[in-house]
Formats: structure tokens, C-alpha cells, sequence
């Protein structure tokens, strides 16, 4: 009988429970997407299916913050259905309802809405990663035909589903045990606190967005993007919840403008934490889009970029090799050039080009003047790898072996050099400049967290004789342009290289020091194309959840909306004005959030797109790429909240017509 | 001695409840509501709270109910400090000894006027049958046996307060909090209500705590504590007719 009550009771509010399972199922469903589509990318990056631990690693490196903001999106949904759902909580409790049937009766509740949210996000997030899983076929059908799901998104999306959903009960669940379930339903009104106005969270919001900008072209933003990412985030949620605070205050204040826009505001001031916590919500998120995988995908197009390869092929081979390279040229009729060099091995798990400042000057015609001591480094990066950390993770005076890397160079655990080995700070860098000169050649790593580069080092030409006598490995840097029979060449370099040359240690392949400039060309084209679906994979998945949560908070508060329209209908207003009044009422979450989340997102990206220290016509051109996506973002998501207020306005209007009770 | 009427049901020893809220400079603002009050019920005793708007009297009733604790002060409930029953113990005494009727009902529109009635008996988990029966004798005796089957919004206003009086007496407490019961109603349907709780502590001697702003329905009460400022004002006894009291009521409430 009592079961009968309370399924009775939850039919009544049927309309609410299946708003929240609806949020549940996509929130699940965006976990098992993003895990699936990791899944893929690895399959194409690796070859295989990714097990667990790397899966955790690359979608929590994407994906941490905006799963975040989806348990936060959980738990105001969770606290809206119980504002919706206290007043049967409180007849219940007056009515001396027992700890087991509480349990019973909000457990089992609780407890559908996870299985419901959890089978049902799994199967529509399989729906999806399918469908996008036969397009990834098709765009990398030159790696593979078939690009296997496997069990890990399965299993991932079952353990982060119930984190989320298990903190948001346990959060939610303690809310109500602590403040009561009266505190909990007025949301933030109980202790007279309706506004956050407070000049201490301004200010902390404002240092935190300071703290956030430096951040992003320091370390800590040069390395990745989660800390300012973070930050930003963090000083975004106060600068939001205070600055709220403080023009709504000052509004009530100047009372023509008040009660002119009160019609259209006065929920905001009745329910100020939930509005403002929604609105932050997809600010938060437009901020990720744009601050996170906006400018990665800006790097990786267009996926071909044969700038970054300007020479057939650049072998690092010995003095000794110069008779075979004559016998190429007249073979072959080859272009050759070569620079006297030595390998330098640097701590960050590097190998680069060393040159004396004389050779550097005759083949640049840039002039270096360094003392012994000094060095100059010429990082060869491509767009994508601007703006990070330069040698051994940007230090000025980074710890380097004059030789090429070996099994003895180090003596490290758990990725932490220890003591006893050779690398030394006996140079102090003077001066850098980004600039390809022989390419952009990630060496293939020994599964590192991030790529190591070939760049070059420019000592001191004494300097540079004192060390070179002792230093292993190659000592002659070779680049050769081949005009014809280009695999006959490349086959004979190769050949001659594994009798003659060094191996590079950091090829699990255990390659020669041979880089092949088409051969690179190709695999950073894959590379750029994997990066930017990847990319444009989650931007789109992040703005479906943008729009998501504003159509969901616009379902969530029909019932309050339907009710007020007719209030305007009884007293009076104009068609024109009712539409206009609830118009600005459904869009003002989303003009909140454009209007804190776009800029700071805009800004952070800038300081991020003029850190990368690109040729000029780039900067403008990203800058350009930027604008027109924030401007195309905010106006899809207007034009889809203004077709959405409409058919509110279309609903209520016939709801109030049929006289439909509330 | 020993009698029925001579045990305290409910202590009130100097009660005090104040709430704190923030000004908008961020001060912390102090309201005292109940400043030290300090009266007994008694079993089988009718009392009416009486006073001005936001004198205090919701505030009472929710304390003396613990929906609320004081902020100063002692409340017992048949001897036992307030602050001390909670958790089961006091679901199980809301489930049988201490019923509320609300000025705004509260009853649950997904439920049938039977199911609502019957509602505390199966929370309490007593025989489903059992409970209809009395749910269905409820309803007759309160004049609503014909709606049994009806959802609340489909009621008046007046049957939805009879319901709800019939679903604080299913489970025969002993002692019914009462919060402006005809405050919602018109004249008619308030004296339909009124005469409803009078026949249940008249006749099924229960314990009834009303408050009211309307003296006529007051004048039903034996015993009338009257609020100002949140402090008991005077105490008025009913010795004579309904009538006399009425009078003396209206004479003390030119005082509030």
C-alpha cells in the first residue's frame, strides 16, 4: 500500500522525474561519448585498443573540468526537483514518516534515476560514438578500416556515472541533512541571503582571473592547460556570483530601471544561486570550448603544413660519411649540405642539434654573439608547439650532456632524475627564437606525456671545438634535397646509416638519425587530422551540453514561467508585451553566460594565440578564427534560446487558453 | 488528582525563538520572536493562540509541535525536554500522539480525499483495510463520506480542511496543533471546520491548540493566550456561554 502511495505521489511530479532522468541520461551519455571517442583516437594513435589506465589518463586530460561541471549540473538538478519535490517531503515528515520508508521512498526514487540515466545515457552515448565512429573509419581509412569500441568506455562510463551520480546524492543528501530540506528548497533565501554580495569574493575572483592570466603563458600554462584552465574557472564561478550579487543590488537601487526590468528579473533576485549557478555552468563550459580546444584545433589546420619539412631528408651522419655523400651526389646529381655539429642531450628527455655560432651565422646569416658559457637555442617548432616550454622544461640554465643519449645518461626513478647523473647546468641559454630551420621532427618518444623536438644549439665556435672532440654520437648534420629517384637515394642513406651511423635512443623502432621530410609530412598530416577531429569531437560535444543545459533549465522552470504568464495575461499586458516580457526572461541565462564567458575565454585565448610568438599574419588570422567562432557560437546559442522562448511562449499561451490548471 | 485534565501535555518554560538573517551590508540582524513565554497544556484542554500578524503565533505552534526548536527556553512534551525527541522517536510521536492541520492543508493532490486520510495509519503501517474503514467512518463523521474517491483540487475549500482535519484524527492522536485552520475559508465553510474541532475535543476529548486571528472562532476555545510582540499579552478563560466570550475577546483584542 505504502509502495502504491509513493509511486502515486511520484506520478504526480512524473513531469520533473523524467527532467532530471533526461539530464542524467545525457550526462551519462556525454561520459560514455568522450570516453568512446578517447578510445578511438588511441586505437588510430596506437594501433590497439586502449586499456584502462591510458584511457583515464588522455580523457581526464581532456575532459576533468567538464565532467565537473556536469556533476555540478547534476546536483542543481537534483536540488531544483527538491525545491519542486519539499513540499511532499515536508507533509511527510509532519506526518511522522519512518527513517526505512524515507529511505525506501527517496532511495528507490534516486535509485531510478541512476539506472534509468545510466542504461539509458550508455545506450544513446553507444548511438553516438557509432555514428561517429563511422565517419573516424572513414577519415583514417588509410590507418584502418575498422575501428574496434572494446569494454573500457563501458566500464569508465559505469565508474564515473555512479561518481557523479554518487556524489551528487551524498552532496545532496547532506545538504538536506545540514541546512534542512525548508534551507535546501528556498535556495539560498532561508537566511535572508537571496544575493552573494560581497566585496571580498570580488576581489578574490578578480586575483584568481589575474592569477589565471599569468598562469597561461608561465609554466603551468606552457605545459598544459589544465591549472589556468582551473583557475579561470574557479575566479569565473566569483566574479560571476558576486558581480550578480552587486548589479542586482545596485539595480534595486535605481528604481526606474528596477521595476522597468523587475517583470523579466524578479526570479533572479527570488532564486539568485540557482540562476547564476546555471548560467555559470555555460560560461564555464563556452570558456573550455574556446580557451582549451579552440586554439589546438586552430594548430592542427590546415592538416598539411609542408613548411614544417622544407628539406628532403636530414641525416645526422659523421665526418667520415663525406666520401659516400659525394658518391651520392654523383649518382644522383643530389643537392647536399653540411654543418658541422655535435649531439646534445638534454634532461627533458631530449636530443638536439649542436652548431657553432660561426656555422649558424654562414647558413642563417644571423649573427650570435655568445661567450663560453652561453648558448642559443633554436626551438623548431610548428604552430602547434609554440608557446610551450622550451629546454629541459624552461629552465634557464638547463641540465644538458654534450653527446648524444644513451642507457647510461641517467639514473632516474619513478620519472625523477636522481643523483650520479651526467647531466650538468653548465650553460646559461642567452637567447632564443622560434624558427624551422631543418624541421619540425618529434622524435618518436618512449611513451612520454609530451613530444620531444630536434632543436638547435648554438655555442660558442671555441667553445664549440673544446667539447666537440669528447662528445659520442653523430658530428656531421647532412640535409639533402633530392631532385629525382628520390627512393632509390633514401634507400641507399638508409642502408648506409644502420652499417654507420647513430642510433636514436628515443626510437622505439631504433632508427638511425635519419629524418625524411616527406615521410614526416605524411605522419604529421595524420597527426593534424587526428588532432583536429578530435578537436572538433569535443567542441561540438561540449556545446551540445551548452545548449543542453539552457533547454534543460528552461524545461525546469516552465511550471514558474507558465504561471507568471498568465498572471500577465489576468492583468492585462499585450500579446507583444507578455511575448517580449518572457522573451528576456528565458534569454537572460544565456546572455549571462555569453556575456562572462566569452569575453574571458576571448582574452585568455589571445594571450595564449600572441604567447605563441607566431609570425604576425598568424596572430590575426587565429585571432580572426576565434572571433568568428565565439560571434557563431553565441549566435546559434541565441537563435536557439530565441526559438525556444518562443514555443514557451507558444506552450503557455495555449496551456492558458485550455485554462490548464498549474 | 491525577485526573485527565490535570497532565501536562505540553511545558512551556520561558520560551524564546529568534531568527538571524543578514543585511544587505552584510550585518547580522537579530529578530526575537517569542520572548519568554511560559503557559502548560493540558490534556483534553481547547486553547486558542490569538495575536496581530507576525506576533509570533506560527512560531509557537511549530515550536510547540517541533517542527521548530527554541532558541532559548525549554518546550516538554509530556515531560521530556523537546531538543530531546528526535530521529524515529519523533516520527513515531507525529505518527500517533500529535497531529497539524495547516491553514494551506497540505494535502497531496496525487492522493484521493480516502488515501489522504488514510495516509498516517499507513505510514504507520497499520492494516491497510483497517485504515479504508477508518478513513471511509472519518469522512462521515466530518460530512465528506461523498468524497472520498475526489482528488483535493477537485474539493472547496472548506472540504479540503475537513479532510485534513479528517487525516490529522485518523491515527487518534492525542494532540492537534491547529495553524489558522480557517484562515483560507469563508464564513460558512469556517464554521463547519470550527465546529469539527470543537466536536473532537468535546466529544473524543482530545488536546487542541488553534491559533486564529478571528475571535468567533476563538470563542470555541475554553482557554485563549493572547500574543503581542511576541510575549503573552493575557490569558482569557472561557467560564460562562460562547456568546459572553466572544464579547470578552473582542474587548481584549482592541489591546493588541
Amino acid at each position: 500500500m505504502l509502495n502504491k502511495f509513493f509511486l502515486k505521489i511520484l506520478w504526480s511530479r512524473r513531469r520533473d522525474y523524467l527532467l532530471v532522468v533526461r539530464s542524467g541520461i545525457f550526462i551519462t551519455s556525454m561520459v560514455f561519448f568522450s570516453t568512446a571517442v578517447g578510445s578511438f583516437m588511441s586505437f588510430i594513435d596506437i594501433g590497439e585498443p586502449a586499456a584502462m589506465t591510458p584511457l583515464i589518463g588522455d580523457v581526464e586530460k581532456v575532459y576533468l573540468l567538464p565532467y565537473i561541471l556536469l556533476l555540478f549540473l547534476m546536483m542543481l538538478i537534483l536540488l531544483s526537483y527538491i525545491r519542486k519535490r519539499s513540499g511532499d517531503y515536508a507533509v511527510l515528515s509532519v506526518l511522522g514518516i519512518q527513517t526505512k520508508h524515507r529511505y525506501r521512498f527517496v532511495g528507490m526514487e534516486y535509485l531510478g534515476i541512476i539506472l534509468l540515466s545510466v542504461c539509458g545515457g550508455t545506450a544513446l552515448g553507444f548511438l553516438e560514438a557509432e555514428a561517429v565512429r563511422r565517419i573516424m573509419e572513414g577519415i583514417f581509412k588509410d590507418v584502418t578500416d575498422h575501428i574496434p569500441l572494446g569494454w573500457q568506455p563501458f566500464k569508465l562510463t559505469l565508474i564515473i556515472s555512479l561518481i557523479i551520480f554518487g556524489l551528487g546524492f551524498i552532496i545532496c543528501d547532506q545538504m538536506i541533512c545540514c541546512l534542512g530540506v525548508d534551507a535546501v528548497a528556498a535556495g539560498g533565501r532561508k537566511g535572508g541571503k537571496a544575493l552573494r554580495k560581497s566585496t571580498v569574493l570580488l576581489l578574490t575572483g578578480i586575483l584568481t582571473e589575474l592569477v589565471a592570466f599569468a598562469a597561461a603563458v608561465t609554466y603551468w600554462g606552457r605545459i598544459g592547460s589544465h591549472v589556468p584552465q582551473a583557475l579561470a574557472a574557479g575566479g569565473l564561478f566569483l566574479l560571476m556570483l558576486s558581480g550578480g550579487g552587486y548589479y542586482l543590488s545596485r539595480l534595486r537601487e535605481h528604481k526606474r530601471a528596477y521595476y522597468r526590468k523587475l517583470l523579466w528579473l524578479d526570479d533572479w533576485y527570488h532564486r539568485y544561486y540557482y540562476h547564476m549557478n546555471m548560467s555559470y555552468i555555460v560560461a564555464a563550459f563556452l570558456f573550455v570550448i574556446i580557451f582549451s580546444f579552440m586554439l589546438p584545433f586552430f594548430d592542427s589546420i590546415p592538416v598539411t603544413q609542408p613548411e614544417n619539412y622544407p628539406h628532403d631528408l636530414v641525416w645526422q651522419a659523421n665526418e667520415g660519411d663525406e666520401e659516400f655523400l659525394r658518391s651520392l651526389q654523383d649518382r644522383y646529381g643530389v643537392q647536399v649540405e653540411t654543418k658541422r655539429s655535435l649531439r646534445v642531450a638534454t634532461a627533458d628527455f631530449g636530443e638536439h642539434t649542436g652548431m657553432p655560432a660561426s656555422e649558424y651565422e654562414a647558413w642563417t646569416g644571423e649573427q650570435i654573439a655568445l661567450s663560453d658559457k652561453e648558448i642559443y637555442v633554436v626551438y623548431q617548432r610548428d604552430r602547434e608547439d609554440m608557446g610551450s616550454i622550451g629546454l629541459d622544461f624552461g629552465n634557464e640554465r638547463p641540465r644538458m650532456y654534450i653527446g648524444n643519449s644513451d642507457y647510461d645518461l641517467w639514473i632516474f626513478e619513478g620519472f625523477r632524475i636522481q643523483p650520479g647523473n651526467q647531466l650538468v647546468r653548465e650553460y646559461r641559454i642567452k637567447g632564443s627564437k622560434n624558427r624551422i630551420l631543418t624541421g619540425n621532427f618529434k622524435t618518436r618518444s618512449l611513451n612520454m606525456v609530451c613530444d620531444v623536438f630536434e632543436d638547435i644549439i648554438v655555442f660558442s665556435d671555441r667553445e664549440f671545438e673544446r667539447i666537440r672532440a669528447g662528445a659520442r654520437g653523430a658530428d656531421l648534420m647532412v640535409i639533402i634535397d633530392i631532385p629525382e629517384q628520390y627512393d632509390e637515394v633514401t634507400k641507399e642513406v638508409y642502408a648506409y646509416a644502420k652499417e654507420h651511423s647513430q642510433v636514436n635512443f628515443y626510437d622505439w623502432r631504433a632508427g638511425n638519425l635519419i629524418y625524411e621530410g616527406r615521410r614526416q609530412g605524411i605522419e604529421s598530416r595524420r597527426q593534424k587530422l587526428y588532432g583536429a577531429s578530435s578537436m572538433l569531437i569535443n567542441i561540438i560535444t561540449l556545446f551540445m551540453c551548452v545548449l543542453f543545459v539552457l533547454i534543460e533549465k528552461m524545461e525546469s522552470d516552465y511550471e514558474d514561467i507558465a504561471w507568471k504568464y498568465q498572471f500577465y495575461c489576468r492583468s492585462g499586458m499585450t500579446q507583444k508585451k507578455r511575448k517580449k516580457n518572457l522573451g528576456k526572461e528565458v534569454l537572460m541565462a544565456a546572455k549571462v553566460s555569453l556575456c562572462c564567458g566569452l569575453p574571458l575565454a576571448y582574452f585568455m585565448a589571445g594571450e595564449k594565440i600572441f604567447d605563441k610568438h607566431m609570425p604576425g599574419e598568424w596572430n590575426l588570422i587565429y585571432l580572426a578564427w576565434a572571433a568568428v567562432l565565439c560571434c557563431g557560437a553565441a549566435g546559434i546559442i541565441y537563435l536557439v534560446m530565441k526559438l525556444a522562448a518562443r514555443n514557451t511562449c507558444s506552450k503557455t499561451e495555449r496551456g492558458n487558453r485550455n485554462g490548464r490548471k498549474r | 488528582m491525577g485526573g485527565k485534565g490535570d497532565e501536562n501535555i505540553l511545558d512551556i518554560e520561558e520560551l524564546e525563538r529568534s531568527y538571524y538573517t543578514d543585511s544587505a551590508d552584510g550585518e547580522q540582524i537579530t529578530y526575537s520572536v517569542l520572548k519568554g513565554l511560559s503557559f502548560q497544556v493540558k490534556a483534553g484542554e481547547f486553547i486558542g493562540i490569538m495575536g496581530t500578524s507576525g506576533c509570533g503565533k506560527t512560531t509557537l505552534l511549530k515550536t510547540l509541535g517541533m517542527l521548530d526548536l527554541p532558541t532559548g527556553g525549554n518546550v516538554r512534551y509530556k515531560g521530556v525536554p523537546a531538543s530531546r525527541i528526535l530521529g524515529d522517536r519523533l516520527a513515531r510521536i507525529r505518527r500517533t500522539e500529535l497531529a497539524f492541520v495547516f491553514q494551506d492543508f497540505y494535502l497531496m493532490d496525487s492522493l484521493t480525499v480516502k488515501e489522504n486520510i488514510m495516509m498516517p495509519l499507513i505510514l504507520n503501517e497499520d492494516n491497510p483495510e483497517k485504515s479504508e474503514q477508518t478513513a471511509v467512518r472519518m469522512a462521515k463523521q466530518f460530512g465528506i463520506g461523498p468524497l472520498l474517491n475526489k482528488k483535493p483540487y477537485e474539493l472547496s475549500g472548506g472540504e479540503k480542511q475537513r479532510t485534513a482535519i479528517c487525516r490529522a484524527m485518523a491515527a487518534d492522536p492525542e494532540l492537534i496543533l491547529a495553524d489558522e485552520p480557517t484562515g483560507n475559508l469563508d464564513s460558512n465553510s469556517s464554521m463547519l471546520v470550527i465546529k469539527a474541532l470543537s466536536h473532537i475535543n468535546k466529544k473524543m476529548g482530545k488536546t487542541i491548540v488553534l491559533v486564529t486571528h478571528d475571535p468567533k472562532v476563538a470563542s470555541y476555545c475554553d482557554k485563549i493566550i493572547l500574543l503581542k510582540d511576541g510575549m503573552i499579552l493575557n490569558t482569557l478563560e472561557r467560564n460562562g456561554e460562547k456568546k459572553e466570550f466572544y464579547q470578552k475577546i473582542l474587548r481584549q483584542m482592541v489591546k493588541l
